[in-house]
């Protein structure tokens, strides 16, 4: 009866540590070093790779037999075999490994497949081997599998990366997440303008309506391009992020709008035969061709809200100067202003001192008496003006009364719209009760409080160079006036 | 001839790119005869931008403006038009032009209507309402110098132009606010030049703080029958103090409903251009900016004359579609409401434009020009078959000083059908055809601009360069000082976008190199 065998004993041959070494001095110091010829760098970590890692597969998947063994190397093979032939395999790899602390690249190079009868050798010398009584101490496999590991995904530093081979010989890379590709007999000019780096977006919200949702003012500067036919240009939006860029020349006015989840960013040849595939786009004469990412340009003019829409302009809702003065002041002078801002005068009776400050709160009716005494108490979102009679709360999001954080709900027959700082917002409506409040509303509150609810809308685009609070999501803005009885109802 | 098409042609493609209506070339116009409106036919401008003065100072500084930097209405406000003698009998009088042509590209037809008001007030002789003048000014740090010498100075000439039952107040705002005099009357020049002249700059830009403290003046000292106005100079853009521009925006409209209207001046060349601006629209006032000494005297000399009392208030014009017309779109108002047979510009206020004629030199500067209302107009499906009435155009406004509400209505027929396009292009004045050259080079700016902001710097050469031709063929058989003026700047335009094409990093593909069978994974 023949020994049983154990993928691990193949881990003590010393053609497999031998193997190792070179794979990683192969990998680390002599590729583009000089040290020994391109050609023989380039095909030695194939054939030193498919020496280690079937083992090393084996060794993971506790192969005790047979059956298990071939299984591994055929499965190496196979694997091996993919990402040489197939580029969009090799594009899915790279792009699962990004996940991973050594994210690979890899050429595709059918001429690698010359390297797999090392998976034969590695089958039957390290086949052998692990049949027979061999003992290896666990330290020094556990060792082996850690180095061996290491040595297969941790490869060359990405900015050795030569140039292609293959059917794609002779054609330099470039980086991005679709391609533009020069269908046309003559050379052509193409105009990009990358979205603004700072320019922040709700993907699924914008994906909705690229056209609308994005204003000609958020892209940067043109890059221009001069593509000779057959040639092919990348277009890269920001890394891990949606984005988009404006296209103009030989691909007519277009809005490219891309999720990198669906339109990973990877490395394409810029020309020859594999210049193809569902990240291409075709250029011809008649410009960019239909594609799922290509979307009409959008216009400097927007539409306009309906007013029953509408919120205060960015800016223009509840405000106040910080840092606000802290501790009891006594109020000696107050100016409100025809669009509810109000200039209170406070003074500081230890130093004798009085500071002009600012609160705007349009749509809320507030009065502050003169000598009454005031004591300010807040954070960077939300303050509480404390005075003998009432609580006057002002709440910016995300710092929020508990009678605001319901979920905001769209208001119906009322469409996103294009703010006065380019970014795109949804107006919303609070639900309280059976009663559903807008911008601009208010509600008195079943424990005596008055709310006013100043701005509820969600923000899809900012863009922080604009914006002063430049953040996605709900942004909500509500006065709550509570009256003194209240006040020390709560305090008991 | 030959001339003669090129230049239609080139103008053509300019208009036609935009509007979808070609220019009127000087040659193959047919009817209308040239305007002398004789004296007292002054022009008469809506509330806002007043210039287009940075876009200018941006081009000579050899830079490319953005496209939203010109201002269509400060555009045309920078054009005399001279329309025919205002003898409607009252202080405003309604014009309406009409042009027909073909458009150049498409040899569709095209109609367009030219609105323009002028009034028989001549600024020099205007009686005003006594005047609530409260001037806020910028006297942050970045003011100091030049800036603060040049405006001392023209706060000193506009004395000679207050009188005695005006009154004065003067602001102050850099970190803080000030009230500096208040009240004081406009012959007190013991009190008001030497305030003026001890302005003095330091400090950071609370532009909230100056607006609010300026507006607050204005109403404390409001009466009935003055006009009150707040002066609002900035060089810079708010760092300090509630900074958002759509903060002061509201302010300014806020104001503006209660009948305080705010005119903004812009200094040098780090104003916030859209914040000025947008508080002069919403503040019922005009909006300067103010590029050299010879422009500061300029402002404060003339324009303050006129521009500071309105002629009317709550100003609309009304477009009626005739019967075998629709509303195409319109040009040179900011507050426009149309649906396809009907169309209302609102203006909270029209003021008096200085300049008398259109042939007059423009040596001293180009504001003051009265400017126009263009709306194109296309004909509608199965319109009748004989010429009829292209449209009925209507102005309402309330008389600033009694209040009442008044109106003028004007009706345009045209010698053509709807659908009929004459084979020379038809305008029934000559101003009109000014009015098309005005707007062909407007749009051949802002398409250029754009063109530019996208790096396509051929196609914006080439459309100067059609636009340069058309207009050098027009001005050789009218000479028109406002469209040579624009001519220079055209070509000032094409010169700077040629540069930076020049200047431009064109990239492409690496070129192929032989293969490698080295690989990397």
């Amino acid at each position: 009866m023949p020994r049983q065998l154990d993928a691990r004993r193949a881990l003590a041959h010393p053609l497999w540590w031998v193997a190792l070494a070179l794979l990683a001095a192969n990998d680390h110091l002599f590729k583009g070093a000089g040290v020994l010829p391109t050609a023989l760098t380039g095909k030695l970590s194939d054939v030193v790779g498919l020496l280690v890692a079937p083992v090393l597969l084996a060794v993971l998947c506790g192969v005790r037999h047979r059956g298990g063994w071939i299984a591994a190397h055929l499965a190496v093979g196979a694997g091996f075999a993919a990402i040489n032939l197939s580029p969009a395999i090799a594009r899915a790899v790279e792009a699962a490994s990004l996940a991973t602390p050594f994210p690979w690249m890899i050429t595709v190079d059918p001429t690698d497949l010359v390297t797999l009868p090392m998976l034969a050798v590695s089958a039957v010398v390290f086949g052998r081997w692990s049949a027979r009584p061999v003992v290896l101490r666990p330290l020094v496999a556990r060792a082996a599998v850690a180095l061996g590991g290491l040595a297969c995904v941790a490869t060359s530093p990405p900015n050795e990366r030569p140039p292609l081979a293959g059917p794609d010989a002779g054609f330099e890379e470039s980086h991005g997440n679709l391609m533009l590709a020069n269908r046309t007999a003559d050379p052509i000019t193409i105009r990009i303008r990358p979205l603004a780096e700072d320019v922040e977006l709700d993907c699924a919200a914008v994906a909705q309506n690229p056209t609308a949702a994005l204003a000609p003012d958020l892209f940067g500067e043109a890059t221009v391009w001069s593509v000779e036919p057959d040639r092919g240009i990348p277009v890269s939006v920001r890394s891990n992020r949606c984005g988009a860029a404006l296209l103009g020349g030989a691909t007519g006015n277009r809005l490219v709008f891309v999720d990198p989840r669906f339109w990973p960013a990877q490395h394409n040849p810029t020309g020859g035969p594999l210049l193809t595939g569902e990240h291409v786009i075709d250029v011809g004469p008649e410009g960019a061709a239909t594609h799922p990412t290509l979307f009409r340009a959008p216009s400097r003019e927007a539409d306009r809200p309906a007013p029953a829409c509408q919120n205060p302009p960015v800016g223009a809702g509840l405000d106040w100067i910080r840092p606000f003065p802290t501790g009891t002041r006594r109020i000696t002078g107050h100016t409100v202003s025809a669009d509810g801002c109000h200039a209170i005068e406070l003074l500081d009776p230890p130093r004798a001192q009085t500071d002009r400050w600012y609160l705007c709160a349009p749509g809320v009716p507030l009065h502050f008496d003169l000598d009454a005494l005031i004591d300010l108490v807040g954070g960077e979102t939300w303050l509480e003006l404390r005075l003998a009679d009432r609580t006057i709360a002002l709440y910016q999001s995300p710092e929020l009364p508990a009678e605001l954080l319901v979920e905001p709900e769209p208001i119906e027959g009322c469409a996103p719209y294009r703010d006065d700082c380019d970014g795109y917002a949804e107006p919303l409506a609070l639900r309280h009760g059976a009663d559903a409040y807008v911008a601009g509303e208010h509600a008195e509150l079943i424990d005596g409080r008055d709310l006013y609810l100043i701005r509820a809308e969600r923000v899809t685009v900012v863009d922080p160079a604009c914006h002063p609070t430049p953040r996605l999501g709900a942004h909500l803005e509500a006065v709550v006036i509570t009256p003194r009885e209240f006040v020390e109802e709560d305090a008991r | 001839m030959n001339r003669h098409t090129s230049t239609a042609l080139a103008l053509a493609l300019v208009a036609a790119a935009f509007t979808g209506c070609s220019d009127g070339d000087s040659a193959p116009v047919s009817g209308g005869g040239s305007v002398d409106p004789g004296p007292g036919a002054s022009g008469v401008t809506p509330a806002g931008a007043q210039d287009f003065g940075l876009f200018r100072r941006i081009l000579e500084q050899g830079a490319l403006p953005h496209p939203d930097t010109i201002d269509p209405l400060g555009f045309f406000a920078e054009h005399k038009l001279d329309y025919p003698a205002p003898d409607c009998g009252d202080d405003i009088c309604l014009h309406a032009l009409l042009g027909v042509g073909a458009n150049l590209m498409t040899g569709n037809n095209c109609t367009l209507l030219q609105i323009g008001l002028n009034s028989p007030i001549d600024p020099a002789e205007i009686e005003r309402p006594p005047l609530d003048l409260v001037i806020a000014v910028d006297t942050s740090g970045s003011m100091r110098g030049e800036p603060i010498a040049h405006l001392t100075a023209g706060l000193v000439a506009m004395l000679d132009h207050l009188r005695p039952e005006d009154r004065v107040s003067l602001v102050t705002y850099d970190t803080h606010a000030r009230v500096v005099v208040e009240a004081i009357a406009g012959d007190d020049r013991a009190t008001l030049e030497p305030a003026f002249r001890a302005l003095r700059a330091d400090g950071s830009t609370n532009l909230y703080d100056g607006l609010f403290t300026a507006l607050h003046v204005a109403e404390t000292h409001r009466e009935a029958g003055r006009e009150a106005r707040v002066l609002y100079l900035s060089d810079g853009e708010a760092t300090r103090g509630l900074t958002a521009p759509a903060r002061l925006e509201a302010l300014a409209a806020a104001y503006a409903r209660r009948g305080i209207g705010i005119t903004t001046i812009g200094l040098g060349a780090d104003f916030d251009l859209d914040t000025m601006r947008a508080i002069s629209d919403t503040g019922a006032g005009n909006f300067y900016f103010l590029e050299d000494t010879t422009a500061v005297i300029e402002v404060f000399t003339e324009e303050v004359q006129t521009a500071l009392v309105p002629l009317a208030l709550d100003a609309e014009v009304e477009i009626a579609a005739g019967d075998g017309y629709l509303i195409r779109g319109a040009y040179g108002v900011r507050d426009w409401r149309a649906g396809l047979y009907r169309g209302t510009a609102r203006q909270a206020s029209l003021f008096l434009a200085s300049r008398q004629r259109a042939a007059d030199p423009v040596d001293g500067g180009r504001r003051g020009g009265g400017g126009a209302i263009l709306i194109e107009l296309m004909p509608r499906s199965g319109a009748a078959d004989r010429p009829g009435t292209v449209g009925l155009v209507t102005l309402r406004y309330t008389d600033p000083v009694t209040l009442e509400a008044r109106a003028q209505t004007v009706t345009i027929d045209s010698p053509y059908a709807p659908a009929e396009t004459p084979e020379q292009i038809f305008a029934d004045h000559q101003t009109a055809q000014k009015g098309f050259v005005m707007l062909n080079v407007l749009v051949g700016f802002q398409l250029a601009a754009e063109l530019a902001l996208e790096a396509d710097y051929e196609t914006a050469i080439s459309l100067l360069a059609g636009l340069e031709d058309g207009l050098t063929g027009w001005l050789a058989d009218n000479d028109d000082p406002d469209i040579r003026d624009d001519l220079r700047y055209v070509a000032m335009m094409r010169r700077n976008i040629e540069a930076a094409r020049d200047a431009l990093d064109v990239q492409s593909p690496a070129p192929p190199s032989p293969p490698q069978h080295w690989v990397y994974d």
